[in-house]
């Protein structure tokens, strides 16, 4: 490798060029931007799967007969529903992103306004539910892992509206095209859109279904 | 800086073969993880209703697992080795 053979050999005719440390060695099988991508994921993954771990943990522990505890009723087909939104949002902005592809900007718009208008809808019901849901954090284990659990995806979701955000804004200024390098700014907001559709559908399943 | 990086490079066996390419580069691999997942989470809320919520759990720790088999061994094909770099061996 280049970057190795400078470091080992100081009087490297690069070296009249290069300031700073040597460059890092890098596998060339990954881009260094996507196993950037790959390692906020990953911890992204195990910040989940903690909380999960406290999740599982209380349920087991506190009382197995009764979860949620007597008195508590989740309104599941509102979070039903909530849910059919949020993996809605990942299909418009996989289209979004299949327009630009194509060359097609007034698709990558629609794509990505109904993607936002989707994602705003889904924190807006959530935050109906916290409101009239009758029970807060405080009231009990149940209480405070399903606001952690909820809240802390809530925040998820927030960051990818951001995201999303500034990517609208950019398709409307008329930002992107169809080459990959034209529209990253929509494909790595994506990917992660995507994740926190999948993170949802574990939390959906486990505090409501299971 | 070193050569080309190879493009959605991913095993080619078992369940990795449905997901080809990286879905870390590739929004359309991710969403694909996506369906995926969605149809796995239909399997384990059917288990809950239909078998009992312990079951649901049970079956859902088996699907995880064979996604994060099927993860590791992206990552892992991912970050080569520095082997492969070496152009003399």
């Amino acid at each position: 490798m280049e970057s190795a053979s400078i470091a080992a050999s100081p009087g490297h005719v690069d070296d009249h060029h290069h300031h700073g440390p040597p460059e890092a060695h890098q596998s060339s099988r990954i881009d260094p931007t996507v196993l950037g991508i790959l390692l906020f994921i990953l911890s992204e993954i195990m910040l989940f799967g903690a909380f999960f771990a406290a999740y599982f943990f209380l349920r087991v522990v506190v009382d197995p007969v009764a979860w949620p505890p007597q008195g508590i009723h989740l309104p599941v087909l509102i979070a039903g529903i909530n849910t059919a939104v949020l993996v809605s949002s990942s299909f418009t902005i996989h289209y979004a992103l299949e327009a630009i592809k194509r060359g097609n900007h007034a698709g990558l718009k629609l794509g990505l306004t109904l993607t936002w208008l989707l994602g705003a809808t889904f924190l807006f019901i959530q935050i109906n539910e916290y409101i009239h849901i009758g029970f807060t954090p405080r009231d009990g284990a149940f209480g405070s892992i399903f606001f952690s659990l909820t809240g802390l995806h809530g925040a998820h979701v927030f960051v990818g509206l951001l995201l999303i955000t500034f990517a609208t804004i950019r398709a409307y200024r008329g930002h992107f095209g169809p080459e990959q390098k034209n529209h990253l700014g929509v494909e790595v907001p994506s990917i992660y859109w995507h994740f926190v559709d999948i993170m949802w559908i574990i939390v959906f399943l486990a505090i409501y279904i299971i | 800086m070193s050569g080309p990086v190879e493009k959605n490079p991913s095993p080619r066996k078992g369940l990795g073969s449905l997901l080809v390419g990286n879905p870390f580069q590739d929004e359309s691999v991710a969403f694909k993880w996506l369906i995926l997942m969605l149809a796995a989470a239909v399997t384990v809320a059917l288990v809950a209703k239909l078998i009992s919520p312990a079951a649901a759990v049970v079956w859902g720790i088996l699907i995880l697992i064979a996604v994060a088999i099927v993860g590791v061994r992206v990552v892992i094909y991912l970050l080569g080795s520095p082997d492969d770099d070496d152009p003399e061996e």
